[in-house]
Order: C-alpha cells, then structure tokens, then sequence
C-alpha cells in the first residue's frame, strides 16, 4: 500500500496548440480500464464555446506580468492600447526542446507568433500550467476530494530527450504540481494514446502477441511508438519513440504563406498580423477546420471562409489604396485540390518515412512481419487525407490502420488510464546505451596507457571506463531500478561524483570514445564515513530507467541517506 | 596460638590466639567474636537468601512479561497485515463512497460519450463552410455574387437542412432547380445524406438543438453570435446564416453565424428559433441577374 494512496488521478495535456484535463476517480467502478468514467472539463473561464481544450496562450504586459491565457488571451490582445506593449505568446511547448522549436519565424499557428525565445520558454510553460493546474484543482476538490487525493500526470511528447521531460517536471513543480514521483507522472503522449485505444474496446489490443504502432500526429510533432502486448495483457516496448516536427501546424505556416500571402500580398497580411491579430486567427481555424475535411476521395477543391474582420480589413486595406494584393478582397479563398494535397503531401511524406523507419524497427526487435496494427491519434489524425495516405501506404507492407473514435482526445483519455495504473507497462526500450564513467583494472595490452591511474591500495586501474547500466534498445523492466555499487579511488576522497553518460553504440568501453555524450552528474558526499575503510565506503545508484522521467539516485550506504534525488539532465540538443 | 600460664591460685592456662594486626586475643573471646560473625553471617545469608527470592520473583515476573511481549512481537505482523487489510478495505469504501458522491453531486465534468458532440459540432462547421458554402458558389457562378447572396443561399439550405423536424431535400432540390448543373445535385445530394448522418448521431446522448433564435436590428451578441464574412463591419443582425450548436438547453459548442447589415428599417425584431424568416434571397440573387425559387 502507498503511504497515502491517490482516490484521484488527473492528466493534463499540455499541447502545442490547446491544453486541457480530464480525471477519474479511484473506485471500485473504474478499476476496469474499458467501463472507466472518466470526466472532461470544458467550460472554460471567458470562453464563449465549450471545448475540451483551451488555447496554449499567454499575454503578457510590457513587464512580463500575465494578462490573461487561453482564448481569452488571443482576443484581449487586440484591445491592446497603443504603446502598451503586450505580447501574446504560443508554441513554447515546442520551444522548451530547441532542436524541435520553429526558431524566430512566424507561424501560422492561428495567426500567432510562436515563440522563438527557447529561455523564455520555461517560464511561460510554468506560466501556463499554473493556469490550468489551478482550474483542475479547484474543479476536481470543489466536492469531497483533497488536492493531497489527487495523482497528477503531465502528457509530454515521445520525442522529448531526457533534458526536456526534466524540464517539463521542473516547470509542473513550478506550477505548482508535486513534487513527488509518486504523485507526478510524466506519460508518453502515443503511451498514453495507445491506452485509450485499449480502454475503446479494440479487441486486438489486449490478445497476447499483438503488435501494434501508435501514431500521434498533433499540431507540432509526429510521435511514433511501438508495443508488444504480453501475456498478461500488459504491453512491452518493441522500439524507443521516435517521430519528427512534421505536426498540422506547419501546414498552418503553408497556408498563411502559400495561399495568404500570395493573395493577399505580404505587407497587407503583415499590417493585419499587427494591428488585428485576431482577424487572421478566425481565419486560420477556418483553414484547420477546412483541412480536417479534405479527403482524397473528393477532388473538389477547398473552400475557406475569411474570418468577417479579417475580410473587413482586407476591404479597408483596398479603400486605403495600400492594396497589393490580386483581385479584389473575397469573403473566402479557394484553394485547389491539387495545392491542398501537395501541401499536406510534403508533411506526410515524412511522416511516412518515420513510420516506415519505426516498423522497420519494432519488426527487427519482434522477429515478425506482417499483421500490425497502427493507430492513428491526434488531432491531425482527423485529417480523412492523412488517414487515407497512410492506410494506402501500410496496406502495402500489411499494416491495417485503426482509427479511434475520438482521436482528439485519445492522449488526454489515455494519460488518465496512465495514471491509475502505471503498471500496465512492462518494459520500455532504452532510447540509448546509458551508463556512469569508473575505474576498473587496467588491462595490459588492451586498455590505453593514458588511462592508467594508481587506485586506492596501489593498485593500477584504467580510468574512464563505460560501465554499462543498460545497451541501447535493450528492454526495461518499469518496476525495478537498475542497481550498482561503486567504492572511492582514493583514500582521503571525501565524495564521489557520479557522471552519466550516454551513446547510441551498443558496444562501448571509455567514455572518451567518439559520440559519448555527458547526460548529468550528481555527487554523494562522503564526509561522514572517512572513519571507516576504503572498502566500507560504498555508494549505489539506481537507475530508475523503466519510467517516462528517468530518475537516478545514489546513496551513501553508511549513513543511507540519498545525496541527490535526480540527475542534471543536458541537453541532446 | 600460644598458651601462658598465670594467676594467684596456682598456675592458670590461658589459651592465646591471633587475633588479626599483630594483636593476640583470648581463646574465649575470639570464639565469642567468631560465633558473632556467624551470627552476623547468618542473618546475612538469610537477607541475601529473601533478597534472591524476591530477585527469582522479579525476573520470572519479568520473563512472563517478556514472553508476553515476544509472543505480541510475534504477532505484529500478521495484526500490522491485518489492520493494513482493514485500512485498505476502508480506504476502498471511502473511495467507494466519494465515487458515489462525486457521480451524484460532482457533476460537471463530461463524459467521453458526451464530448462526442464536439466531434459533431465541428463536423456540422465543416458542412456549412466547407460544402454549403461550395455549394453556393457553384450556385452563384454565372456572374458576380455578392457577400450577401452567398451568406443568404447558405442560410437558406442551413433552414431546409437544420430548421425542421425532417431534412427539407425536395425543398432544397426544387430551390434550386434553375441553378442545377449535375455538379450542383451532386453536392445537394451530399450535403443533405451528411446532414442526416450528423442529425442521427446529435440526436444521441445529450439534448442537442439548432438555434436559428435572433432579434433582427440589434448588434452581434459577440458571446453568441459571429459575423459571416461580408457582413457590414460594427452593423446589425439581419439573419441568421447558420444555427448555433448547443447541447444540454444552453451550452454553446458552436456560435450562430450571423449576417450584418448597415441599418434596419424595421427596427428590432425577435425571431423565434427553428424554422424562422430568412432573408429575401430572390430578390438580392435576382438583382445579380439570376433566376430563384421562393424562400420559405
């Protein structure tokens, strides 16, 4: 038993483009996964239409000070004063992964500059899951429940290197989440999709030896995961996640430039972005509606309505005489078939390929071929045409595409499943080879004389050595920490620092080979057992390697007390 | 020991014995002194003997007390096991019992059934703006249209398709029968087997309706109400393009679309919801040199 068992998990999707959450609680009711209620907030603060989601947004004072979030926060930012120098500020989720950001370009994310700022990045992730932190905890204790009750779960994308999901807990602490590993979880965005789909009644799913995909096309990123059902009904990794910034919203960014912007011309567009941020944004979730009906089985060309201000203000740009645009204002665009399909068919071309790359992989891990099951989720999965190409393509090689009812909110749905029962996942795929830098004996004839150092006791040790915690797509066991034991080198070492160090080798022996890479390092202070021998002086260090936020804890076993709880993750990027 | 001999009477032996320190001692005496010390001794042994008596008595006192304890060590497992089992057990009814009394007084969340009208409301937007609006084009192609014949023929295949009790087919098809290329049916006949699917399935789980209710002459309820593109800039309501979504009486899923004009003659006018009046598209589309059925 838990010393203080949760009687309610709750998950928050913190995306690219909206966040939301949804709960359930623990009872005897909801123990099995597929009759679970699970219930979903929708009436958001200052926002007109219901929806499960509130726009990831923030708007900010000329001193940095929150104004407002949400939709809320994309409106009020056109009844800014002149000079006041709000800003209103999006897409920093992608921000906080650098490597995954859209750097300092405008997007097309609904009108909306994305931020470019990656330091800013954190701060506004904080910013924006104290909001929606404090909505969901206000909502859920408003009855009989606790804040203490509730079991909290961040989604974050499968993509996300160590570094990131560090930062992600950091900024959900921040927020004002716990800090508690018991309490916080962190869930892979297709992980927790995949759950949903189990919990939807998909029947192959729970039958021992199904293999199957997960592919989360959201509006940043394409995450692609893959699993193994066991006998026991619980689900085996087969291949660490990979995927690409291949999301629906750079569609978004096609539109505006293909299509707006060559209609409208750019300084118009511009001048619009400035001065009515708004007016775009209605016409922006025109285009994400329009593209969410475009199929490949029609070849009739799409129709996008302009927002009314947007055409307003494309009307008194004309009156203005600062028109440089073709034609003549319209009420709607249309865009051809051919423009549509090419647009979507570059991101979907790559997103193909990750696939590919990902059942290449899971087919190698499985010794099987043929007969998997991919499920398409996201909010891009509701795209007929992605649907439709991807089926085409995996049809080829004997995947059968499975789309959920409500792939919109699949992560959502499957992070609360997550939470009440993390166990359901047996093993993960170790996304590289992970280990800490120790001396061991030196070999002659083998290890370089360079690294030959007099240990403790004189004895000749080769330095640097890669002590191998786990190799690179081994499998994890989730429920067991990864354990060694390690002594000083010297006599008068009063701590021992622990330096992790990653590669994608699988075979590696120095941590000085080439594409080693330092992850972090924490130090266990030995001050309070140098009254004891050398050999007295143990430290261990457990990897907790099987969880989405990989934990490292080491400890004197003298005084048995943990020095350092967690590693200082670097960045991969 | 050593004897002396002395006295008056004759000689006398005395019998002389070390008395400890250097020091000689009589006979006598010293058997005195020694029958003292046994006595002393005695009472000695006999105190130690009560005070080992009541030690023996202490001690087993104590063993009882130990073995009791061991023997309530012992069982402190299986009672700790069994008083977690009951905590467990408790911890299940409360959880049990806050389930119950969230389901019964919580209240507001959704269910996953219930966010299904999400799906279907942005399903419904994606008809009218994408298919509807397609079909007003094709519609209206032979000659420049203006926003409000485009906004007015949407509304009005918005009514026959959302304003009654049953899709208004033939009333659409008749509608439009001067403008009917095979194009034109085809999307007819699309829209209108769409717009039965997504009737069917907002019929379902919670109470769902088309709001076409508006008070003509008043300004956009920005809370309710959005302008369709080319309505008249800060102008007032003239008629509804398309119905509101809204589910459980008055949660709003999607906004009324709505057609401005520059002033209304008539002043303001409420206009009840379902199969209201709708704006005088033969007139407006006849202007563009285009021939038109009757509105309802």
């Amino acid at each position: 038993m838990a010393s203080k068992p949760h009687r309610v998990v709750a998950a928050i999707d913190f995306g690219t483009y909206g966040t939301g959450f949804a709960w359930t609680t623990v009872s005897q009711d909801n123990s099995e996964m597929r009759t679970r209620r699970i219930s979903f907030f929708e009436d958001w603060e200052d926002q007109k239409l219901s929806y499960p989601k509130n726009r990831s947004a923030l708007l900010l004072d000329a001193e940095g000070r929150l104004l407002s979030w949400g939709y809320q926060a994309v409106t009020q930012r056109d009844a800014m004063p002149a000079g006041a120098g709000w800003r209103l500020l999006t897409g920093f989720k992608m921000s906080l992964q650098r490597n995954l950001g859209s750097g300092d370009t405008v997007s097309g994310d609904a009108g909306v500059v994305l931020v470019g700022d990656a330091p800013d990045a954190f701060r506004l992730a904080v910013l924006c899951m104290e909001q929606v932190y404090a909505k969901a905890r206000d909502h859920i204790t408003r009855g009989a429940y606790q804040e203490s009750d509730i079991r909290w779960c961040v989604t974050v994308p499968a993509i996300w290197d160590q570094y990131t999901r560090d930062l992600i807990y950091k900024a959900a602490v921040e927020a004002g989440l716990p800090n508690d590993p018991e309490r916080l979880l962190l869930a892979q965005e297709p992980a927790a999709a995949a759950l949903y789909c189990t919990a939807r009644g998909e029947a192959l799913l729970s039958t021992p030896g199904t293999r199957f995909l997960v592919v989360d096309a959201g509006g940043g990123t394409v995450d692609i995961t893959s699993y193994q059902v066991a006998g026991n009904g619980r689900l085996n990794e087969l291949a660490p996640a990979s995927g690409a910034k291949t999301g629906s919203d750079y569609l978004n960014e096609a539109f505006m430039n293909e299509v707006l912007v060559r209609r409208f011309g750019l300084a118009v567009i511009s001048r619009i972005l400035r001065d009515q941020r708004s007016a775009i944004a209605g016409t922006m979730d025109a285009w994400e509606r329009a593209k969410r009906s475009f199929s490949a089985d029609s070849a009739d060309d799409l129709v996008i309505p302009l927002s009314a201000p947007f055409y307003a203000a494309l009307v008194r740009e004309k009156a203005s005489g600062r028109w440089d645009g073709s034609g003549e204002p319209v009420t709607e665009v249309v865009v051809s078939h051919g423009l549509v399909a090419s647009l979507f068919d570059q991101r979907i071309d790559e997103t193909i390929g990750c696939v590919e790359q990902q059942l290449r992989e899971m087919r190698s891990a499985s010794g099987v071929t043929g007969g998997e099951i991919a499920l398409l989720v996201g909010g891009f999965a509701e795209s007929p045409y992605l649907r439709s190409r991807l089926g085409d393509r995996l049809a080829d090689r004997g995947v059968r595409v499975v789309v959920p009812e409500q792939p919109s909110i699949a992560v959502l749905a499957g992070a609360v499943h997550f939470a009440y029962n993390p166990s359901v996942f047996l093993t993960w795929r170790a996304p590289f080879t992970v280990g800490i830098k120790i001396s061991l004996p030196f070999r002659e004839g083998h290890d370089p004389e360079s690294k030959r150092v007099i240990g403790y006791g004189n004895r000749e040790l080769c330095d640097d050595r890669f002590d191998v915690f786990v190799v690179n797509r081994a499998a994890v066991l989730t429920s067991e920490p990864i354990t060694r034991t390690y002594w000083p080198l010297r006599e008068e070492q009063t701590a021992i620092t622990i330096r992790l160090f990653s590669t994608t080798m699988k075979n590696v022996e120095y941590v000085t080979e080439q594409g080693v890479e330092l992850l972090g390092s924490l130090t266990v202070d030995l001050s309070a057992s140098m009254d004891r021998r050398v050999g007295e002086r143990a430290v261990e260090v457990a990897m907790h390697l099987g969880q989405t936020h990989i934990r490292v804890e080491a400890r004197n076993i003298h005084t048995n007390e943990p020095q350092s709880a967690t590693v200082q993750w670097n960045p991969t990027w | 020991m050593r004897v002396s001999l002395a006295g008056e009477d004759g000689p006398r032996t005395r019998l002389l014995v070390d008395g400890g320190n250097g020091t000689v001692v009589l006979l006598e005496e010293w058997m005195s002194r020694v029958a003292t010390d046994f006595r002393g001794l005695a009472a000695d042994v006999d105190e130690l003997r009560r005070q080992s008596a009541e030690i023996r008595q202490e001690l087993s006192t104590i063993i009882t007390a130990f073995n009791e304890e061991r023997h309530w060590v012992r069982s402190l497992p299986r009672e700790s096991a069994d008083f977690r089992q009951r905590l467990e057990e408790l911890d299940q009814r409360l959880n049990n019992v806050l389930d119950l009394f969230e389901k019964h007084f919580g209240g507001s969340g959704q269910t996953e059934q219930a966010m299904l009208h999400h799906e279907y409301a942005a399903e419904y937007l994606a008809l009218v703006e994408q298919k509807i609006l397609a079909l007003a084009l094709d519609v209206l192609a032979d000659g420049p249209a203006l926003p409000r014949d485009k906004a007015a023929l949407v509304a009005a295949v918005c009514l026959d398709l959302f304003g009654y009790p049953e899709i208004q087919e033939q009333r659409l098809m008749d509608r439009l029968q001067h403008n009917r290329s095979v194009n034109v049916t085809r999307r007819i006949e699309e829209i209108c087997s769409d717009a039965r699917l997504l009737r069917q399935k907002a019929s379902l789980g919670r109470q769902q309706r088309w709001d076409f209710g508006y008070t003509r002459g008043l300004p956009v309820d920005e809370g309710r109400q959005e302008m369709w593109p080319g309505s008249v800039d800060g102008g007032l309501v003239d008629f509804v393009v398309a119905p509101a979504y809204l589910v459980d009486s008055d949660t709003l899923l999607k906004k009324q679309r709505v057609f401005t004009a520059t002033t209304d003659a008539e002043g303001a006018r409420e206009h009840a919801g379902g199969a209201g009046e709708h704006p005088d598209w033969q007139s407006s589309a006849a202007g563009a040199g285009r021939a038109v059925q009757d509105l309802p």
